[in-house]
């Protein structure tokens, strides 16, 4: 690096940071944003701890422990909203935490429409939150309201003012009893509270600190071993050093778990939502569900928790409303509980986490299945297919979604979606099913996102990492396997199957280096294949993903980056993303047929 | 007048500014991070000529854009000289990081809010939306940068500007 450029950064760089404190850089949150983050984070906390409280509290209203927690929760919502002036919150709040304040006073018992209203009036507070979270996004003020919250709190109110009125003599001194409560507690600092209680040993720490220091911990172990490697290390007069390195080394690896560690939260957050869920879903169809939770403190990588949401949602949907029997005489006829039982589970099993949603209700129906994979072609009328096989053709798209299906069988609206969502996680969909006792549906994830197993090849003079999971196999192409087509594009034969085969630099325009084909990667995504050439195959590796950035919008083909081993970033392929290249759809015209330009081979495959 | 003196009071401040071809150019400091050498530089395929690729920094993954380009200049050969300008920018209103490769890194100059002019709001072949303003330095003219629109997602917007020629936006 020149002087120039050194003196330069330095004056930059305190420039920057003199200047840094008087004038962020537009869109930097100003205080008051960041006090109504705050109350977003600590608000959804609270309404998410309330509806566990309300989940305990319908199946026994005396626990008084719960019915304490839920008035804090409603409490600490208010005195929060109050201090912002979000009426609304602040309002629906009030009128929950009265409405529980004549439960604690035993004035009101909390069951039927009782314990419906705090429902209610939580889902109207998380709306409210949310309307407040996605102002706070989309800068703009004040949120829009929930219609329905004002017809809520009057109903409260005079359910409220119906049990205080019986007992008139009683009237006068509940009130203020209520108000001395909310005296003692208004004392407190409502955001001081949870540390009180001393439970928790956690702090909350913003998402992209930690991603950063993940970084800098990445960088570390590249740095480290580019030390280690170094040649005055390996020399026999540097026994100290070398010993040094060793501890470093083992530090670094041990920082490196910690660190791959942080990001790993317990999935009882998501089995609260779950249960919930379970709840309104029940609720909904009519039907009497126990819904049980095992494995809450198992922990998985944000990033999964976050994705695995939503197949969740539709897994247990589907077992309450489909997965039981519609009539509670129809289990009992068969020796069953008459409430449905639905288990939500999580645990590890060999380095990947299981989660299963299991019902008892009356299983799949094995021969429906059948019939109808056959009438659609999916199986040959005389194949007897295994088990398991039968089960995961539900998963076919426009299987599941056929209504005679899913009137016989009771299963799968969007099967393929949720499919397809733990497919791209890189995880799989395992169903078991009984006819008459049950069917349990088993996802198995990878702990995190953040890694992949890859393949690190080279194409030109560029590294790429393919993801191993959408890797077939490899194969070193004879001259034999590969037809030409129409003098443009070239198919390869493997085991029976033409494959396109598509050079890689081609496909991302780098100029090429080997004429030859001589290791092709048979990749393949949602069922279509294609024979990638590369030029080499440098090992296998596990990279850390990274996002490629907002900065550069498109990028098709790949789907994030990785630091490779040198430090260097190496850019991650999407497979589907190169079948859509080849496809032709990034390559802007329809020149399937007429190449632009001789020298440019067109991708297409010929589609005719 | 009096609205244009009150607008570029905002203007008045510290400006990092560097050499692209015979022209200079300023950024604001606040929007600077940190300037480094050139440096390894992963290409990304498909994506338009002027982003140079990705880099490394410190675990943290940085677009560079390849400004020369980006102003449709004629490319020329790396060199020593050549730095890259780590920044904070907003992009659809999102805060980002960004780079952008630079012949050569000048000076921090103080640019007072009365040395600064507006850019023309229309020039022969140039798009002037991404000019801040144009400064008058002792050491010359130097053309501040709206680095937002620069860097933003609009895919060319800055096509026209090959024929830029610092005398023709000097006042």
């Amino acid at each position: 690096m020149s002087t120039a450029v050194e003196a330069g950064r330095e004056q930059a760089t305190r420039g920057a940071e003199g200047a840094r404190g008087q004038s962020r850089p537009a869109g930097a949150p100003d205080l008051d944003q960041e006090i109504l983050q705050e109350f977003v984070l600590e608000a959804n906390e609270q309404l998410t701890d309330a509806d566990s409280r309300l989940l305990e509290l319908e199946k026994s209203p005396h626990q008084n422990e719960a019915l304490n927690a839920l008035f804090r929760s409603f409490h600490t919502i208010k005195g929060l909203a109050g201090f912002l002036n979000l009426d609304d919150l602040q309002n629906t709040a009030h009128a929950a935490e009265d409405l529980l304040d004549c439960a604690r006073g035993k004035k009101i018992e909390l069951r039927g429409q009782a314990i419906d209203l705090i429902f209610q009036s939580s889902d109207v507070l998380k709306q409210l939150v949310r309307q407040v979270a996605d102002c706070l996004t989309a800068g703009t003020w004040p949120p829009a309201g929930v219609a329905r919250a004002a017809a809520l709190v009057d109903g409260i109110r005079k359910l409220v003012a119906g049990a205080q009125s019986p007992a008139a003599s009683a009237a006068a001194s509940a009130p203020s009893a209520a108000e001395d409560e909310e005296r003692a507690t208004a004392a407190e600092e409502p955001g001081m509270r949870r540390p009180a209680e001393g439970a928790e040993r956690t702090i909350r720490v913003d998402a992209n600190r930690l991603d950063h220091l993940v970084d800098l911990v990445g960088e570390l172990v590249i740095t480290e071993s580019m030390v280690a490697r170094a040649t005055a290390v390996g020399e026999n007069q540097a026994r100290d050093l070398r010993r040094h390195m060793l501890r470093l080394d083992k530090i670094t690896r041990e920082l490196q778990e910690l660190a791959g560690s942080l990001r790993m939260v317990p999935v009882q957050g998501l089995f609260r939502k779950m249960a919930r869920l379970a709840r309104d879903t029940a609720k909904k169809c009519g039907k009497e569900v126990s819904f049980e939770t095992i494995g809450e403190d198992t922990e998985l990588d944000k990033t999964v928790v976050e994705k695995v949401a939503d197949p969740l949602v539709h897994l247990i949907r589907n077992a309450i409303d489909h997965g039981l029997e519609s009539d509670a005489t129809e289990r009992v006829r068969q020796g069953k509980a008459s409430a449905g039982r639905v288990q939500l589970r999580a645990f590890h099993k060999g380095g990947k986490i299981f989660i299963e949603v299991e019902d008892d209700g009356r299983g799949l129906n094995r021969a429906a299945i059948i019939e109808k994979a056959v009438q659609r072609g999916l199986l040959r009328k005389d194949e007897i297919p295994e088990e398991r096989d039968i089960y995961s053709l539900i998963c076919q798209p426009g299987f599941s979604t056929a209504t005679k299906i899913t009137a016989l069988s009771g299963r799968g609206v969007g099967m393929d979606v949720v499919k397809r969502n733990i497919v791209s996680m890189g995880g799989s969909l395992e169903i078991r099913s009984e006819g008459g006792k049950g069917t349990c549906f088993a996802m198995k994830l990878p702990l995190t996102l953040a890694v992949i197993d890859g393949m690190l090849v080279r194409a030109g003079k560029e590294r790429y990492v393919i993801p191993t999971l959408s890797v077939v196999r490899l194969v070193e192409p004879r001259r034999g396997d590969i037809t030409s087509v129409l003098d443009r594009d070239d198919w390869l034969q493997v085991q029976g199957q033409s494959l396109p085969l598509v050079r890689l630099t081609t496909l991302f325009r780098l100029p090429a280096c080997d004429s030859q084909a001589r290791l092709a990667i048979i990749v393949e995504c949602d069922g279509d294949r294609i024979a990638v050439v590369v030029d080499e195959l440098l090992g296998q590796q596990q990279a850390v993903i990274k996002s490629i950035g907002g900065g550069l919008g498109d990028t098709p083909g790949i789907s994030g980056c990785a630091i490779l081993s040198d430090g260097r970033v190496g850019l991650v392929v999407d497979v589907a993303g190169l079948l859509q290249l080849v496809k032709g759809e990034h390559m802007g015209d329809a020149g399937h047929f007429a190449p632009v330009d001789l020298d440019d081979k067109p991708n297409g495959v010929w589609t005719a | 007048m009096k609205a244009i003196d009150a607008k570029n009071g905002d203007k008045e401040g510290k400006y990092l500014t560097f050499k692209l071809g015979r022209e200079e150019y300023g950024l604001e400091l606040v929007r600077v991070r940190e300037i480094i050498a050139l440096m390894d530089i992963t290409p990304v395929p498909l994506a338009p000529d002027y982003v140079r690729g990705v880099m490394n920094l410190r675990g943290r993954v940085i677009p560079v854009i390849d400004l020369r380009r980006k102003f449709g200049m004629q490319p020329t050969e790396d060199h020593d000289r050549k730095c890259i300008i780590v920044c904070d920018v907003l992009r659809n209103e999102q805060p980002i990081q960004m780079s952008i490769l630079v012949d050569a890194v000048s000076e921090v100059l103080h640019i007072r809010a009365a040395d600064i002019e507006d850019a023309p709001t229309f020039s022969a072949g140039v798009e002037t939306s991404f000019i801040h303003g144009i400064a008058k330095a002792k050491s010359g003219v130097k053309i501040l940068l709206d680095i937002d629109i620069v860097l933003s997602a609009a895919p060319t917007p800055l096509s026209a500007v090959a024929q830029a020629d610092a005398a023709a936006v000097t006042a």
